[in-house]
């Protein structure tokens, strides 16, 4: 099965070269999203208008001879609580619709429209970012596009669908618990989180901001690297794949994971000549990061749950009341709490370059099944989703999800590579090595069938 | 501005001593802290609440917050 989309430097190049066209490319993207969204349930916004009237500009910039960037003419789209301009930023939640549109884009959004991307639109997501499922009262759940009857994985499930069913070479979705690289995993894509810190925040709705990151999906390690390079304004020192240091973790990071998805890190192991590594603290951390997440939550969202508790789904509404009445200090404590965590990290990574673990502990679950098992215990499924995650999330450091080669089929597995700060070009050069070696590949999504012909069916 | 809220610079390095904290979940103290903050559980909440509030028992525990056989450090 081909490609829809050549590598996003490829489509950039023939844009910019004239070989196509920015409107053909938005075009493209815009009947795709026509195809299939009503499937998916990825977009909750697409914006033909901008859309078509950037691409009518990036073409005459080219036409004059004048080159409109290192992502001219590529699509993309955003989780929807980040900021477009004329657009009233949801967070996933019918309590914000109707409030005043934003008045500019997102300083990220600015980044990557300068660079010649062109935003075809918003991006479903759980409320608030609060969850790893993307099922949605109000905005619905979005379907993961190799089984429609499976979960995409949340809070970004629309971000990681639609790049996953090839409506746009890239999106953005945000990453506190888990968010980027669970969809990820689930979709079978590569979802960033970058250094905390690293990325601009302005016009992106706040959730933890200790934990918060914005971060992008894509299909190969060279797409997303190109795309995180341009939101970063800077290029990577790239260190060279095969000379890396690699360990991957035992413990925790094993304890309870269904077996393929072991067997896809092993087999990643393996191939990057992995060594055994512990960290002894994640429970405690993966705790921590659970506690001032159900505290900062609670007390962002006070006013409104004194005012109208039932303007929230109530899961998210439960979650936020439980989170709001803990002791207070809470906040200060878990992240005193996850310290020693951090500690450990730092000082494994004076041994290792990177890290591997799972990125999720199984495939997708479907989207009726309330538990998973883990350990030999049903657990709830959608929390238990960002357990492999959550651990470093209070480290601060970078991380990337990618999806492991698996037969034709099957639903994806994804492996987390975890790098010290600052080191994104250590998760891509890994990534890229195994690419390289057919370990990595995100995989087509089967069973899409066009809009046009499920109607006539 | 848009009016929304805005991100504040976190601190995730920060390491603070936590032997003043009190994690304290108990009927009693949720209901302090619901007045403290003019906060009213609805009833269609509270099983879902009751549900939370035990699933971040055993965080606080596995965080080392709270000792296992309950009690509050």
């Amino acid at each position: 099965m081909t490609s829809v989309w050549p590598s996003i430097r490829e489509l950039a190049r023939r844009v910019r070269g004239g070989e196509c066209s920015a409107i053909d490319t938005v075009s493209q993207s815009l009947q795709r999203i026509q195809q299939y969204n009503d499937e998916i349930g990825a977009f909750t916004r697409v914006l033909n208008d901008r859309a078509l009237r950037q691409a009518r500009a990036i073409d005459g910039l080219i036409a004059e001879g004048k080159d409109p960037g290192t992502l001219a003419g590529v699509p993309f789209a955003v989780k929807d609580l980040i900021d477009v301009e004329g657009l009233t930023t949801t967070a996933g939640a019918k309590q914000r619709i109707g409030l005043p549109p934003a008045k500019n884009d997102a300083g990220l959004i600015e980044r990557l429209t300068d660079a010649g991307a062109i935003l075809v639109g918003t991006l479903n997501m759980d409320e608030f970012a609060y969850g790893f499922s993307t099922v949605n009262t109000h905005f619905g759940t979005t379907k993961n596009p190799h089984d429609l009857e499976r979960l995409a994985g949340g809070s970004s499930g629309g971000s990681a669908a639609a790049v996953a069913a090839e409506m746009v070479p890239f999106a953005l979705g945000s990453d506190t618990n888990g968010s980027v690289r669970v969809p990820a995993s689930l979709c079978g894509v590569l979802g960033v989180r970058p250094t905390h810190g690293a990325l601009p925040m302005d016009g992106i709705f706040p959730f933890i901001d200790e934990l918060d990151t914005v971060g992008g999906f894509a299909r190969s390690a060279d797409d997303a690297r190109l795309v995180h390079e341009v939101m970063q304004g800077d290029r990577f020192d790239a260190p060279d794949g095969q000379n890396l240091n690699v360990g991957v973790l035992g413990g925790f990071f094993r304890q309870g994971i269904d077996p393929a998805v072991l067997e896809a890190v092993d087999r990643v192991a393996e191939e990057l000549d992995a060594r055994p590594v512990e960290l002894s603290l994640a429970t405690q951390a993966r705790s921590a990061a659970f506690l001032l997440t159900s505290a900062q939550g609670g007390r962002r969202h006070l006013d409104a749950l004194r005012g109208d508790p039932s303007s929230f789904d109530d899961g998210t509404r439960d979650r936020l009341l439980a989170g709001a009445v803990l002791p207070e200090g809470t906040e200060t404590a878990a992240m005193a709490a996850a310290q020693p965590f951090a500690d450990q990290l730092a000082a494994l990574f004076d041994e290792v370059d990177v890290v591997l673990t799972p990125a999720t502990p199984v495939r997708a679950p479907k989207i009726s099944e309330q538990t998973i098992m883990i350990d030999g215990e049903a657990v709830n499924a959608r929390a238990h989703l960002g357990m492999m995650t959550q651990p470093f999330g209070l480290s601060g450091v970078p991380a990337l999800s990618v999806p492991v080669a698996q037969p034709d089929g099957a639903l994806p597995i994804s492996v987390q590579i975890v790098a010290p700060k600052g080191q994104e070009g250590a998760l891509f050069a890994v990534a890229e090595r195994l690419e390289q070696a057919g370990v990595v590949i995100a995989p087509p999504a089967r069973g899409l069938v066009p809009h046009e012909m499920r109607e006539s069916a | 501005m848009t009016g929304q809220p805005t991100h504040r610079d976190g601190d995730p390095s920060l390491a603070r001593d936590l032997s003043q904290f009190v994690f304290d979940t108990s009927s009693e103290a949720v209901a302090r802290r619901s007045e403290d903050l003019a906060l009213a559980i609805p009833d269609a909440a509270l099983e879902g609440v009751r549900r939370q509030l035990s699933a971040l028992r055993s965080h606080a525990e596995a965080a080392g917050l709270m000792s296992p056989d309950g009690d509050e450090s």
